[in-house]
């Protein structure tokens, strides 16, 4: 079994990368996938301390067992996988949208609001 | 139609007051037809005034008293009435003030043509009659009080009738506050009686008067008092400065108010509330010797004096006091009948002087002269009047003065008091000397005006012939008239006729003749002589008795001084108190601004200066870019973190 050290340091890893790409790149897109990887990352996190942490979980909610583990972790990333997708689609559409109004899709340059 | 008269003879002053208000509202329109008015008003009075005449010297009329009453007021359950009442003494006065009165608006009627103030005048003059007559109508003391101011304000309002001439108005001025002097006494004396008998009327004072003897000192005050009312009206010293200067109005004003009517109130007042004077002998002792002094002092001044009409002046000064002191000695129908005389007499010399100054344009007796054939009518009138004041027999004055002088000589037979009998019968000799004077001024030396004076219209000299007649005739009514006269006021008088007062009087009256034939006349005497020979009397004489010099020094000008005092402490420190309140509130109000402005506004200000630097320096967070936002957000939840976990070991 692969210890929950691997996962967590994958994990930063992952986050590390996206961050980094985040604040480095200035294309929308690349941001965009940036924040993939740091949700990706936040998602493995959730499913490896579920596997260690879930069992303390004492009652399942349909099952008489009384040390069964808890999915809820698993859940929780299923949950936070569909919400990036939402939010994927419509990071995209917001994207298209200015890049049709700006000519651009660098983030330097969406300022408008600024004072 | 007599009887009708007499039922209604409370319409008397009416008339006239009517009158006035026609001329003072249709001014404008009248003009000249404001003397008709004025002269038809005071006609009519005339003709109430004459019936009553006629029934009061029917047989048994003369006991007739007419009175009416209208309720003034209602205090409480307390009824005061007001009224009027024609006694013989009223009747007296009543044809006095109507007769002479007629004779001088006619007269006016010619003096004033041509001024602009002509309908004013007989305005004013008609105001003037209908208060004289309310005057002596009066039974009770608030009408008379009303009245006496009445006749105060009229004469004011006449003597400074040329108002933009400066003597004249302060002459008026003068004339209003020296009586004004005189008035607060008689309205404290009778506010007096008013309080003990708690009625205006004349009877009930009386009435109680005699039931209270036993309160003598009181009624000495007060007839003191009402007395000194008297003394301020009637001009007599120390009050007498007023009439002189009055000599500034119109010559016919002077006539009438300054002559006949309006001084001879305050010898009126005394017979009316004679009652009063006769329950304390030191009050009528008083009297006499006021009235004695003033005839024989104000007879000296007129010697001296070079206006005619000042000269005219002072022998009403000293008239009147002849009136007075015969009231004084007693000589109640005396006083009264001289009154009657001399309203006549005196009337005819004022108007006859005004006669001259119409013709010569001049006060001034120097500038006048040889006057006699140039206006004769004028001349033998004034020779007329002049022999009636000096009391020639048989003209009306020798019959009035002897009277009065009889009456001090029997007073000072009884009491003792000769000084007054004396002062009287001096004053005889200046009288006359003073009035041959101005005939010898005026009349009948050589002709020095510079130009051709001519006799003055019908008008002017139709009355002063009536008043001529009446000077002449009037005198042998004497014992008539004190008979009608003792019906009023019964106190008996010398009856049977003193031959050697009136032998003194005439002689002293001759003698004064003929000082003046021997300076004047002949120029035998030189009429320097007194100047040269006593100069310091010459000059006190002229200066009549420094009089208006010590009112000036002693009263005027420290009131005027007190005044500007009074005047500087309120421009100064009253003003100056308000001022200084304005300028603290200005003053506070500047801070109050300063502290709204500065601290309040200051704080807010600051607020919001706080707020937008914070807001200028927390913008700069804000740079739009996504990247730093994230940054941001990195390293605030990493803070965040690290703190939890040392300051919550439990994290």
């Amino acid at each position: 079994m692969v210890p929950t050290e691997h996962y967590i340091i994958l994990a930063l890893a992952l986050f590390g990368i996206g961050a980094y790409g985040f604040m480095s790149r200035r294309n929308l897109i690349t941001l965009l996938m940036c924040m993939e990887l740091m949700v990706n990352a936040v998602n493995i996190l959730l499913v490896a301390f579920n596997r260690n942490w879930g069992l303390e979980v004492t009652r399942g909610a349909f099952m008489q067992a009384r040390d069964v583990q808890s999915p809820i972790g698993q859940i929780m990333v299923i949950f936070s996988i569909t919400i990036a997708v939402a939010e994927a689609g419509i990071g995209l559409g917001i994207i298209i949208l200015l890049y049709r109004h700006l000519k651009t899709a660098e983030v330097d340059e969406v300022n408008w609001l600024k004072w | 139609m007599v009887a009708w008269l007499v039922n209604h003879a409370y319409l008397i002053p009416v008339f006239p007051f009517l009158a006035f208000w026609v001329i003072a509202l249709f001014s404008r329109q009248l003009k000249l037809y404001s003397a008709w008015v004025s002269i038809g008003s005071v006609f009519i009075s005339l003709i109430f005034s004459l019936a009553i005449l006629w029934i009061k010297i029917q047989p048994l009329g003369i006991e007739r008293v007419f009175s009416w009453s209208w309720k003034f007021m209602t205090i409480g359950d307390k009824v005061y009435p007001i009224g009027i009442q024609i006694d013989n003494l009223t009747t007296v006065m009543l044809i006095v003030v109507t007769l002479v009165g007629s004779c001088i608006q006619i007269y006016s009627a010619g003096y004033m043509a041509g001024d602009e103030g002509f309908p004013r005048y007989f305005g004013f003059l008609s105001l003037f009659t209908a208060s004289m007559l309310g005057l002596v109508l009066a039974d009770n003391f608030l009408l008379l009080y009303i009245c006496w101011e009445l006749v105060g304000f009229t004469s004011y309002i006449l003597i400074g009738f040329w108002f933009r001439k400066p003597s004249a108005a302060k002459a008026g001025k003068k004339a209003f506050l020296t009586t004004r002097t005189g008035d607060i006494g008689f309205l404290l004396g009778w506010l007096t009686l008013f309080g003990f008998t708690g009625s205006f009327a004349l009877s009930d004072a009386r009435i109680f008067i005699v039931n209270h003897p036993d309160m003598a000192f009181l009624w000495t005050v007060v007839a003191l008092l009402v007395f000194w009312g008297a003394v301020g009206k009637s001009a007599q010293i120390p009050l007498h400065v007023w009439l002189p200067d009055a000599m500034e109005g119109p010559t016919p004003v002077s006539a009438l108010i300054h002559a006949a009517t309006m001084v001879a109130a305050g010898v009126y007042l005394v017979a009316r509330t004679y009652f009063l004077f006769a329950s304390t002998p030191q009050a009528l002792l008083v009297v006499a010797y006021i009235g004695a002094f003033t005839g024989f002092f104000a007879a000296t001044i007129g010697m001296a004096m070079h206006d005619i009409k000042r000269v005219l002046a002072y022998s009403t000064i000293s008239q009147l006091g002849y009136m007075m002191a015969g009231l004084g000695v007693g000589g109640y129908a005396a006083g009264v009948f001289h009154l009657f005389t001399h309203a006549f007499f005196k009337a005819l010399l004022f108007l006859g002087a005004g006669s001259v100054i119409h013709a010569c344009h001049t006060n001034d007796m120097r500038r006048m002269g040889g006057l006699a054939r140039r206006m004769p009518t004028t001349h033998w009138t004034f020779v007329f009047g002049t022999f009636a004041l000096i009391g020639i027999p048989p003209f009306a004055g020798f019959f009035s003065k002897d009277e009065i002088l009889a009456s001090a000589f029997h007073y000072g037979k009884e009491h003792g008091h000769w000084l007054i009998f004396l002062l009287l019968l001096a004053g005889v000799f200046f009288t006359s000397f003073y009035m041959f004077r101005a005939l010898y001024l005026t009349f009948w030396s050589k002709p020095r005006c510079s130009h051709h004076p001519h006799e003055s219209p019908q008008v002017m000299t139709i009355p002063l012939v009536i008043l001529a007649f009446f000077s002449l005739t009037l005198g042998f009514l004497y014992k008539a008239f004190g008979e009608f006269i003792f019906v009023s006021y019964p106190i008996p008088s010398e009856e049977a006729p003193n031959w050697l007062v009136m032998g003194l009087s005439v002689g002293m009256a001759l003698l004064g003749f003929y000082v003046a034939y021997q300076i004047y006349g002949v120029g035998a005497w030189d009429k320097y002589l007194l100047r040269k020979r006593y100069p310091l009397l010459e000059r006190t004489l002229r200066k009549k008795y420094f009089v208006d010099e010590t009112y000036e020094t002693l009263i005027t000008n420290p009131g005027l001084h007190l005044s500007y005092v009074a005047g500087g402490f309120d421009k100064w420190v009253i003003d100056g108190i308000v001022n200084l309140m304005g300028y603290l509130g200005v003053g506070w109000s500047f801070f109050i601004g300063f502290f709204d402005k500065s601290i309040v506004d200051g704080i807010y200000n600051l607020m919001a200066w706080i707020t937008g630097q914070l807001a200028s320096a927390s913008r700069r967070l804000q740079t739009g870019n996504v990247s730093n936002y994230f940054l941001t957000m990195l390293a605030s939840i990493a803070l965040i973190l690290i703190l939890m976990k040392f300051l919550f070991k439990g994290g």
